[in-house]
């Protein structure tokens, strides 16, 4: 329905003011009507401007409250004067809002909202979205849309396009406590569910998921703390492998593990002790120090190193050769024996585990990496994330240029989770990471990330420009704001929203899956109804689908 | 006989230019209230912005000292001041009619000479101040004008239903009007406050 068929008093009702001033670049300036109050209106909400001939859709940025003229605030009358106070508002004192226009919608009622490149005519009218305005914008779900939460203020969905979503890197960021973890199962819940659904092969995407506390494989801890949630294998089982890394902790807290990954010390490359060079506190001599070392030993230079003894002449003047002066020795090796602690390090595996890994990926299986109590140990992580994605990455890479183009011989689209992504994307390592690679190549080898961090300031500007879609919380360090926000136009005006976010349940997501950004009060999720929307669904529609068939 | 004429005559136009007229009163101190919407003929709709009782003579009368302070017993006593006083009233100009519409700007031509002058009953004036556009005439008119239209407003309040909302209406025209002079509009606003 559009404007012209609403009864007058509907569309009286819903109007918020006119268009008076503004730029597509600074925004628009609208002037409330006298009759609405400021205080029901607040940043972040939708509203549509009519203009001549198109609709534009924006985001409410900020509240103002102007005098036309700056005598007024010395001249006004004192505060009892309800009659005066009455009289200017709305005329000498009003409300300002600034809205951002994001989306124009041609007059047609079929048109496609496209990107809006210029602005509505000065007294265009200003309404409140209404539900099916919205409805129009995001989606309804279906095979490539699925449903992140709902607008503050309404009851409709919120849906991100799952196509777009998986066909880059994509972000979700918010300070400790907000919410990242449950938004990022919904987003990987919802992705597993999608890609069930896909018919074409190539549509289809799996998960491997760094899991570092413990929260997407069998079941995680409810929002605030208290109890449990049913996290993917629960609700995927046939198409979710959780492998862990600790098979304690995992028995601890009575986890069926498909597999348990042991990491060889002759896995290891001197790459890998790269970017661990923070977390093994090592000097950069004695990052350095371990290329020679791998190329005198080959792969055993790990277990050769840790055996190697200064004191014997041949190895002292084969150190001397190479230029490691005696402390880089001992700062590597001091590292290389932290690292030897960790209970899946072993001198040697039979078991592959990029190969088993990449096994369950290629059939098609989700594979959650549980880290048990590994997880707080950052070295542990971030040696076990990069080196695996190394060498998963090096495959996909092989395969895809194997396959020339054929894309039914390309591997499977994979997307790779990780947390504490500033330790593997900061400016320091973000180059000489797989993950700075990926990120920065995007879905050219058909992997990409869902980075999942507390410290957006802290990766890498190249990085962060290369991510698709931003989910984020609650954020509160200015350089965090700033960080996500880099790039985007109307950056100063998405800060006040994302500044304003609730600490729970409410995230503000923008770029490549959503037409434009939009505030979201997240999906409900840990009931049994929550869970019946990833698993019931896709049944019934396999039955439909089936009776429709037959 | 209709309701126009009804309304009975208080003076009669002598002096007259597009935006303004004078007339004299009937009755010596016969004078309608500073802000009283009347009209002549055309019709012509006015508001009493000024008036005066001198000597027709132009000379400054004397005072009588005789103690009686009653003005009516006086007069009464000595009736050839009657005819030696007069009282006059200036109204500004803010309309006129044509058929049926009303139009709230000046009309074609000034009011006529010696046209009679009527005080416009409560319905006509709701019937005029439904529209505030004659305050601008009302608000550039000569001295005081301020007080006028306050007054004005006050007056015309009375005929509205709702005395309160007519008022909020007109101060938020003045609000328009006098955006540039906030301190011009609070001293109205606290003059006409319901």
């Amino acid at each position: 329905m559009n404007d012209h068929d609403k009864p007058e008093s509907e569309t009286i009702d819903e109007r918020l003011g006119l268009v008076v001033s503004g730029s597509l670049t600074a925004g628009l300036d609208v002037r409330l009507d006298s009759g609405r109050s400021v205080e029901d209106i607040a940043v972040g909400r939708y509203v549509t401007i009519q203009g001549q001939r198109s609709r534009f859709f924006g985001i409410i940025t900020d509240v103002e409250l102007c005098t036309t003229n700056r005598d007024i605030p010395w001249s006004l009358p004192e505060a009892a004067d309800d009659f005066a106070r009455e009289v200017m508002a709305g005329t000498t004192t009003f409300g300002s809002l600034h809205v951002v226009p994001y989306l124009k919608v041609g007059p047609t009622a079929d048109a496609l909202p496209e990107p809006a490149k210029t602005v509505p005519a000065h007294f265009a009218q200003v309404r409140q979205a209404s539900q099916e305005d919205v409805e129009r914008i995001f989606g309804q779900e279906d095979e490539s849309h699925f449903v992140i939460g709902s607008p503050l203020d309404m009851e409709v969905k919120v849906c991100l396009n799952y196509q777009r979503f998986a066909e880059r890197s994509n972000g979700v960021f918010g300070k400790s406590g907000t919410g990242k973890t449950f938004l990022a199962r919904i987003v990987l819940a919802s992705l597993i569910m999608k890609s069930n659904a896909q018919r074409e092969a190539e549509k289809r995407v799996v998960n491997l998921v760094f899991d570092m506390h413990n929260e997407y494989g069998w079941k995680g801890t409810r929002e605030g703390g208290s109890g449990e949630v049913k996290a993917l294998k629960q609700l995927f089982s046939a198409s979710v492998a959780v492998f862990t890394l600790d098979p304690e902790s995992s028995r601890r807290r009575q986890v069926a593990t498909d597999a348990v990954v042991e990491i060889g010390y002759d896995e290891v490359e001197p790459e890998d002790i790269e970017i661990l060079q923070e977390s093994l506190n090592l000097t950069p001599l004695a990052v350095q120090a371990a290329f020679p070392l791998e190329r005198r030993f080959g792969r055993q230079w790990i277990q050769k190193t840790l055996d190697l003894d200064p004191s014997d002449e041949d190895e002292r003047q084969f150190l001397q050769r190479e230029s490691i002066h005696d402390s880089s020795f001992r700062s590597l090796r001091r590292g290389l024996q932290r690292l030897a602690r960790l209970s899946f390090m072993r001198p040697h595996t039979e078991q592959n585990s990029v190969q088993t890994i990449l096994n369950y990926l290629q059939s098609g299986k989700n594979v959650v990496l549980e880290f048990g109590r590994h997880g707080d140990n950052i070295t542990a992580y971030v040696l076990v994330a990069n080196l695996l994605t190394r060498r998963i990455h090096e495959r996909y890479r092989q395969q895809k240029e194997a396959a020339m183009g054929d894309r039914a011989q390309e591997p499977i689209h994979l997307v790779i989770t990780i947390e504490e992504a500033h330790k593997f994307l900061n400016p320091q390592v973000a180059h000489q990471t797989v993950f700075g690679q990926i990120a920065r190549e995007m879905r050219k080898y058909n992997v990409t990330l869902l980075v999942i961090d507390q410290r957006p300031s802290g990766i890498d500007s190249e990085v962060m420009s290369q991510i698709g879609t931003k989910i984020s919380c609650l954020l509160d360090n200015e350089s965090d704001v700033d960080r996500v926000l880099e790039g985007v136009a109307e950056k100063r005006e998405l800060k006040s929203v994302l500044a304003r976010l609730e600490s729970r349940q409410q995230a503000l997501i923008f770029g490549h899956a959503v037409p434009m950004p939009v505030v979201v009060r997240t999906e409900e999720y840990g009931s049994e109804e929550s869970y019946g929307r990833f698993v019931e669904r896709p049944f019934r529609e396999r039955l439909e689908e089936i009776y429709s068939e037959g | 006989m209709s309701k126009e004429e009804r309304s009975e005559i208080i003076g009669q136009v002598v002096a007259a230019d597009i935006a303004s007229f004078a007339a004299q009163c009937l009755e010596l101190q016969g004078a309608p209230p500073l802000g009283s919407l009347v009209k002549t003929d055309g019709p012509i709709y006015a508001v009493v912005c000024d008036a005066c009782t001198e000597s027709v003579e132009g000379r400054r009368p004397v005072a009588h000292l005789s103690g009686e302070t009653d003005l009516e017993s006086f007069l009464d006593s000595n009736p050839h001041l009657r005819h030696l006083l007069r009282t006059t009233f200036d109204a500004v100009v803010v309309g006129h009619g044509d058929g049926p519409a009303l139009h709230h700007y000046l009309p074609p031509s000034t009011t006529p000479m010696f046209a009679p002058v009527r005080l416009c009953p409560q319905e006509e004036v709701a019937r005029f101040s439904q529209s505030l556009d004659f305050l601008k005439l009302l608000l550039s008119a000569a001295a005081n004008s301020d007080e006028v239209a306050a007054a004005c407003l006050r007056l015309a309040s009375a005929a509205h239903p709702d005395r309160r909302a007519f008022l909020v209406t007109a101060g938020k025209e003045l609000a328009r009007l006098l955006a540039n002079d906030p301190h011009r509009l609070t001293a109205i606003l606290r003059r006409m406050r319901p």
